[in-house]
């Protein structure tokens, strides 16, 4: 969240005597604060067109089976309970809890064959493609941190990485995407994962912050407090920057959901800002989507969110297939809506939007009417970012356990995502801890998706 | 958390069977997850309310006007009971735990505690002195609600408890089992009196007519079940749900029984005969549970959809 606090001798409307000191708690990445990250950035250098990913993790694993690639032919204690309806494709079905993203089949990928996970309950394969086990110092950065690395902000005041999971229990679902060997200077911005619900400005909530004249009369009290201490000139140019992002608004702005037209955001769907299940996974909050089509507008190039808690064992919290229809109608509204914006803004060859878990689930359903973790196969969701849409791609065999024709590794659809935003994995390097390059993917083994390109 | 008063609507269609007029429900209420008890107080004016959030809601049926969020648990809540004519509340969760609150304040009163795995079936008997419950850990509790020391622990289940009911005169309790065994107990002794048969499928949820003659089962085959309860005979078989029925209860006249399943409907069942008198497709997700109010005229449903709904009861 972001916080500006004024001078130790002065009080604020609030009524409480702060500190002299500018800090932006959301922008601080890891411990670092924005001014670090301007600075660093601006080593960075700026990008060239701006396109941009919006990465939805479901938390927990969702059910590759009951999703995008029911099986039919499986006997009843694998097929589960749902049913498939057609598509806008010919030829492709999915599941009938998912009717809209149906209806716009032509623009989707699903990828019915992902391979390679450690079967980790975490974020950490899907923000890097790598497994946590035998990390470079440093660890592995995030597509995002890696983004934000190589092609730094696309706008001025908008920082290229922004991380919209807020905290939950399980921090590994909550992950953002890290910074890794790139350094904290790239980790995401996360507006979220204080906990709070609203931007806060020195007391000022985000209505208040619309409000310019209130912003800068309290701005204005500020620059007069630090100036009479002197403090002023010593913030470095970084820090005015970081200044110029919160007086910029473009932010929280892009933040703020009451702009947008309410039909709009009923599209979205709104939903919850409880986490999900068990209360350790992000909550069913569709008003996400609709952030995230904001702030990829305003010029951030990774928007990464987590959607839910996907982790259905069963009973008592649930079957798989009560969850399922708990849900996937919510994934469906939102991320269609977000797919009907993008395209109604014109947006979806620059914006891609990649949705997948961290692995799949068994296809036996168990005692308690829950499937459990299934890190053989499992499946992803592709839109936009120009690729070639209508087509699924992968297959897994009649009981859903492996894949049974194009295997597709996470580090594939990672540069499948590199090369949408017109990064050659075959050159980007970035460096290390010790200065050494490190490709973006193991480009020996795995390339952009050439069924995309 | 928004309180709904005849106002909000969810996707959920309804549908009436045997020529019934649409039937809308009277309150709508919702938690922000999915809602597994509903209970009537004793004067009809609040419903209780249960949920895999970790809490329990107190809404006020005249206002509609959500009065009251009981915090604490760390798990599910998965059943909740009015006690001491509305002045208490209990709740029974995930957590292993049962708790009682001042249902003015919500403030904690006592807690009990001793399931080894989830709690997840509680009852109490008609005089409010006992409780009982199952869980996952494979046994069912008998408790004192005064001092909360065990009374019994009744063994033997090959699953989880999934039912507990008292019989109205408190001294037979009945367990449904995953493993799909259904029995009556002696509470004093703790030993089986009866073995129900008929069924098949879990036993997910019981429920005794108020004159204590019949035992009725929700259960994993889509039926619900009726059976003389000395004899251990079966009565009737309920057919239509197409799915899992997950709750039963008696009108307070024992007239009618009406149930709840994962096909998302309520159905109301002729208790003697069997035959199904009404359906409205309530909800979008499983329906856990449903509770009649004290005088018969309302019901409430609370479902995996995280609505809870008050339904008139059908003529």
């Amino acid at each position: 969240m972001l916080n500006l606090v004024g001078s130790r001798r002065g009080h604020f409307c609030d009524g409480i005597s702060r500190r002299s000191f500018l800090k932006v708690g959301g922008l601080a990445m890891g411990g670092l604060v924005l001014p670090q990250l301007l600075r660093a950035e601006a080593a960075a250098g700026v990008g060239r067109s701006h396109k941009s990913i919006i990465m939805v993790f479901l938390s927990g694993g969702p059910p590759h089976q009951d999703m995008f690639d029911l099986k039919m032919d499986a006997p009843v204690e694998i097929r589960g309970e749902f049913r498939p309806i057609h598509t806008s494709v010919p030829g492709i079905e999915i599941c009938e809890h998912l009717p809209r993203l149906a209806g716009m089949m032509d623009q989707l990928v699903p990828i019915r064959s992902i391979v390679g996970s450690e079967g980790r309950h975490a974020a950490f394969q899907c923000q890097t493609g790598q497994t946590v086990k035998r990390q470079p110092a440093g660890g592995w950065p995030s597509f995002g941190a890696v983004v934000s690395k190589l092609q730094g902000p696309a706008a001025a005041g908008t920082p290229p990485f922004v991380g919209l999971a807020p905290r939950m229990r399980n921090a590994t679902w909550a992950d953002p995407g890290q910074a890794g060997f790139v350094g904290q200077a790239h980790a995401p911005f996360t507006p979220n994962a204080s906990g709070e619900v609203n931007l806060t400005l020195n007391g000022i909530d985000l209505e208040t912050l619309g409000d310019r004249n209130a912003l800068m009369q309290n701005l204005d009290r500020l620059r007069r407090e630090v100036d009479s201490s002197g403090e002023i000139a010593g913030l470095d140019a970084y820090h005015q920057q970081a200044l110029g992002i919160l007086t910029s608004n473009r932010l929280a702005e892009a933040l703020d959901l009451d702009r947008e037209d309410p039909k709009l955001r009923d599209r979205y769907g709104r939903g919850d800002n409880v986490n999900a299940g068990y209360g350790d996974a992000g909550p069913l909050q569709n008003d996400y989507f609709l952030a995230a089509r904001r702030l990829v507008e305003a010029g951030v190039r990774v928007v990464t969110l987590a959607y839910g808690r996907w982790d259905w064992h069963g009973r008592p919290h649930g079957t798989n297939f009560e969850n399922a229809r708990d849900h996937l109608p919510q994934l469906d509204i939102g991320l269609s809506a977000l797919l009907e914006d993008l395209q109604a803004r014109g947006l979806q060859d620059d914006v891609s939007v990649l949705v997948w878990g961290e692995f799949g689930r068994t296809p036996r359903i168990n005692k308690k009417g829950g499937r459990d973790h299934w890190p053989r196969v499992s499946c992803a969701l592709l839109a936009g970012g120009g690729i070639r849409a209508g087509q699924v791609i992968g297959s897994t065999n009649r009981l859903g356990e492996h894949a049974e024709t194009r295997p597709v590794h996470f580090q594939e659809v990672l540069a499948t995502m590199y090369r949408n935003l017109g990064i050659d994995v075959n050159r980007a390097t970035v460096n290390d801890f010790h200065g050494r390059p490190r490709y973006l993917v193991d480009h020996s083994l795995y390339q952009p998706m050439p069924e995309l390109v | 958390m928004a309180a709904c008063f005849c106002s909000q609507t969810d996707e959920t269609s309804l549908l009436t069977t045997n020529d019934l007029p649409a039937m809308e429900p009277t309150h709508i209420f919702r938690h922000p997850n999915a809602a597994y008890g509903a209970a009537f107080s004793p004067d009809g004016k609040r419903l209780a309310t249960a949920s895999l959030d970790n809490t329990a809601k107190l809404w006020s049926l005249e206002s509609g006007d959500e009065l009251l969020t009981l915090r604490g648990h760390g798990d599910g809540v998965c059943a909740v009971e009015f006690l001491d004519e509305g002045k208490q509340v209990a709740t029974a969760s995930l957590d292993k735990t049962v708790r009682i609150w001042a249902a003015d304040s919500g403030t904690l009163l006592a807690s009990l505690s001793g399931h080894q795995n989830y709690l997840t079936s509680f009852a109490v008997s008609a005089d409010e002195t006992l409780f009982a419950t199952g869980g996952f850990d494979n046994v069912a509790r008998i408790w004192q609600r005064r001092g909360g020391a065990t009374l019994q622990v009744l063994g033997g289940f090959g699953g989880p408890v999934y039912a507990v009911a008292f019989a109205p005169s408190g001294t037979e309790l009945a367990t449904g089992c995953e493993d799909q065994s259904l029995q009556l107990w002696d509470v004093a002794t703790g030993q089986v009196r009866r073995t129900f048969e008929g069924h098949s499928g879990v036993v997910e949820s019981l429920a005794f007519s108020p004159d204590g003659g019949t035992l009725a089962a929700a259960l994993g085959d889509q039926s619900v079940r009726t059976w003389d309860a000395a004899s251990g005979r079966l009565l009737a078989t309920c057919t239509g749900h197409t799915g899992v029925v997950k709750c039963v209860t008696y009108s307070p006249d024992g007239k009618r029984l009406l149930s709840g399943g994962q096909d998302g409907t309520l159905r109301w069942w002729d208790a003697a005969s069997g035959q199904q008198v009404a359906t409205v497709r309530g909800h979008a997700n499983s329906v856990y549970d449903v509770a009649f109010s004290e005088d018969g005229r309302s019901v409430a449903s609370a479902s995996f959809d995280r609505f809870i709904k008050v339904w008139p009861t059908p003529a």
